[in-house]
């Protein structure tokens, strides 16, 4: 790689990076794991103000924290990398949707807007994330307007947590 | 998911450019962009059966052309190459604005594109989409587009051949 163009070189890094922020959000919004796992180095940190700790440590409590929820959508939309050598800074914008069961029996849809600060490394060639800092901007809350019967629609593709998710079979056939 | 080579940067480019004439297209009601977007025999499923991407495309810009106004805001994309053939997924936030018997109604889209792409020559399309829906909302437009404040952003979106796209205004 060393007789790389260093513009082409740049933007390889920063292809990686964004898609190491985009494979992140695909396995939390899937409630995926081992996906979450592979995206960090074994090293890594994450702080999202309640949690602050190992990203060895932040899979099983993100899980259990998805799990009390129905559903989520985590938009990915300004990726600001800046690459230095091995390591890189991300800022990420972010609007997360989430739909949550509310004590009225119904669901309330919350909508976050934030911002990812995260740092990346490379490590024999691999770029992974070193760290994860979740900051919130913005917040909405209001009673869920979703419509959708989808035990009624079995001709829609709805999104699913885990493997019953459309995209894996999509993947799967690449 | 596979690792960008050198190579491939231009696939990769090329192929987020097509995800995004597709919402350009279909927001623009323009005909002639959505149709680029797709190969002649291409399949598109959003929900209701795989039909024939151009004929879908004909039938979905009339569709399009009687809302108020719509965005169709793409974030994530998770692209994997394999020589001349491409599977994507893409995040997609999709704002309709329509009239409803109260007034304006927003509803309010989440869900993703799940796409195969081919290349031939130097030129990538669809061949097949299906569309997931994650999430909506619903409810009346509190759009404000007067005042102090709003009503200084006077140059709106609108529709083939009246936006600035267009005009360059």
């Amino acid at each position: 790689m060393a007789d790389l163009d260093p513009r082409v070189a740049l933007l390889l890094d920063k292809m990686a990076c964004t898609e190491l922020v985009h494979r992140l959000a695909r396995g939390i919004d899937r409630c995926d794991a081992d996906l979450v796992r592979a995206v960090f180095h074994p090293d890594a940190t994450d702080d999202h103000g309640m949690f602050k700790g190992t990203a060895a440590d932040f899979v099983p409590w993100v899980m259990e924290v998805l799990a009390g929820m129905r559903r989520t959508q985590h938009v990915i939309g300004n990726v600001l990398i800046e690459v230095d050598g091995d390591k890189a800074q991300g800022e990420t914008y972010f609007i997360a949707h989430h739909h949550i069961p509310n004590a009225e029996g119904g669901d309330n849809f919350m909508v976050a807007g934030g911002r990812y600060l995260d740092r990346f490394e490379r490590r024999d060639g691999t770029w992974k994330m070193s760290h994860r800092h979740a900051v919130y901007d913005w917040s909405t809350v209001a009673p869920s307007t979703d419509m959708w019967d989808r035990a009624a629609m079995p001709d829609y593709a709805f999104g699913a947590r885990g493997h019953d998710d459309p995209s894996y079979i999509h993947f799967a056939g690449a | 998911m596979s690792r960008t080579c050198p190579e491939e940067l231009a696939d990769r480019l090329a192929i987020m450019d097509v995800l995004n004439r597709y919402a350009r297209g279909i927001d623009r009601c323009d005909l002639a962009v959505l149709r680029e977007v797709w190969w002649p025999e291409a399949v598109a499923d959003y929900g209701t059966g795989e039909v024939g991407a151009l004929v879908w495309s004909e039938g979905v810009v009339p569709a399009l052309a009687a809302m108020r106004r719509t965005q169709h805001f793409l974030g994530n994309m998770l692209i994997d190459i394999d020589g001349a053939h491409a599977t994507a997924e893409t995040y997609c936030r999709a704002w309709h604005e329509v009239d409803g018997p109260d007034g304006p109604f927003e509803m309010e889209v989440g869900g993703r594109y799940l796409d195969r792409l081919e290349r031939r020559g130097d030129d990538w399309r669809l061949l097949h989409r299906r569309y997931v829906l994650d999430w909506s909302r619903n409810g009346p437009s509190t759009a404000q587009w007067d005042g102090p404040l709003y009503g200084t952003l006077t140059r709106h979106g609108k529709r083939l051949p009246d936006d600035p796209l267009y005009t360059g205004d």
